[in-house]
């Protein structure tokens, strides 16, 4: 059975589907991080000790650099749907290949990043910050490691679809990029939230 | 289509370079000391707002996308708004939070106690 409104427009919400699912997504993760967020606020606004956590110790540089990179991938995520627009499908695999390369480029620094703290005995149960700290970039950086898997799909395997059908596959990478976006979206608050505010 | 998306992509580079610029200027404001707390948190906040109102308007097209879109991700908004502001309500005592809260070497901070203070003032 074929599944339909892949290309063409749903009379009665004016999307494909694939739009209107990816976004339904995207509002439960608003819900997931929104929750995790305001567990944050809570505990810091209640917890006496929190001055004492050490908070001031993340590495601000790291992050910031790390900030760049993810910022870069988005740009470059949304070039390499811009160049299917345009029937470049060269283009696409350099942009697409960049974006991949970026999300690899932030998980080794967050890896160098995680790597320091635990070598200074620093782990999620050592007090509340920490463990607000590790629960959500931990989080993040399961979404950036499951973006890394569907953008690898596209650029590899997945680009086949490019030959039969390829405004389904322009719509695929737009739904890609769509979730991509929101993670970067996400670092964008979690960086000032837990580095320097 | 051409000449639109070179429009697109001329958006996208300006975007680029505001996320970049915003970035510096939100490590820079963490620089900046205050003497009340809350108008760096507010400004930190209010700069990763405008960032994520750049990338969710252009890189996530919801500039130019469907009312039912807008209407579904309302919700969300609403939602998300009672997530944000609940703990503050809590802290406020609005929902009657306990007012013993125990302390990491086992005493008991007291946030009521503190009106015993005042007795020494004449």
């Amino acid at each position: 059975m074929e599944i339909p409104y892949n290309e063409e427009l749903r009379p009665d919400t004016g999307l494909y589907n694939a739009k209107l699912g990816i976004w339904l997504f995207l509002a439960s993760e608003v819900m997931l991080f929104g929750g995790l967020f305001s567990a944050y606020i809570m505990l810091r606004l209640s917890d006496p000790n929190w001055a004492s956590y050490g908070q001031d110790a993340l590495n601000v540089p790291l992050a910031t650099l790390n900030t760049t990179v993810l910022i870069t991938s988005s740009i470059t995520m949304v070039m390499s749907w811009v160049s299917l627009k345009l029937n470049d499908v060269k283009k696409y695999k350099l942009y697409m290949g960049l974006t991949l390369l970026c999300s690899f480029g932030f998980l080794i620094i967050k890896y160098i990043e995680y790597s320091s703290k635990f070598s200074h005995g620093l782990f999620p149960s050592t007090n509340n910050f920490l463990a607000v700290y590790f629960v959500l970039t931990g989080l993040h950086m399961l979404h950036v490691i499951g973006g890394i898997v569907v953008n690898g799909y596209f650029f590899g395997p997945g680009l086949k679809m490019w030959n039969t059908e390829p405004e389904r596959f322009t719509n695929r990478i737009e739904v890609a990029g769509l979730y991509w976006h929101f993670v970067d979206l996400v670092w964008i608050f979690l960086f000032p939230a837990l580095y320097l505010l | 289509m051409s000449n639109d998306m070179n429009h697109h992509i001329k958006v996208y580079r300006n975007v680029f370079l505001g996320l970049l610029v915003l970035t510096g200027f939100t490590v820079g404001a963490s620089y900046i000391h205050f003497d009340a707390l809350w108008l760096g948190v507010a400004l930190g906040l209010a700069i990763a707002f405008a960032k994520g109102y750049l990338v969710a308007a252009n890189f996530m097209h919801l500039n130019n996308e469907k009312s039912f879109m807008y209407l579904t991700l309302a919700i969300s908004v609403v939602f998300f708004l009672v997530l944000f502001f609940m703990p503050t309500l809590w802290h406020n005592d609005l929902l009657k939070s306990p007012k013993h809260i125990p302390l990491q070497n086992g005493e008991v901070y007291n946030d009521i106690d503190h009106s015993d203070n005042h007795g020494g003032h004449h």
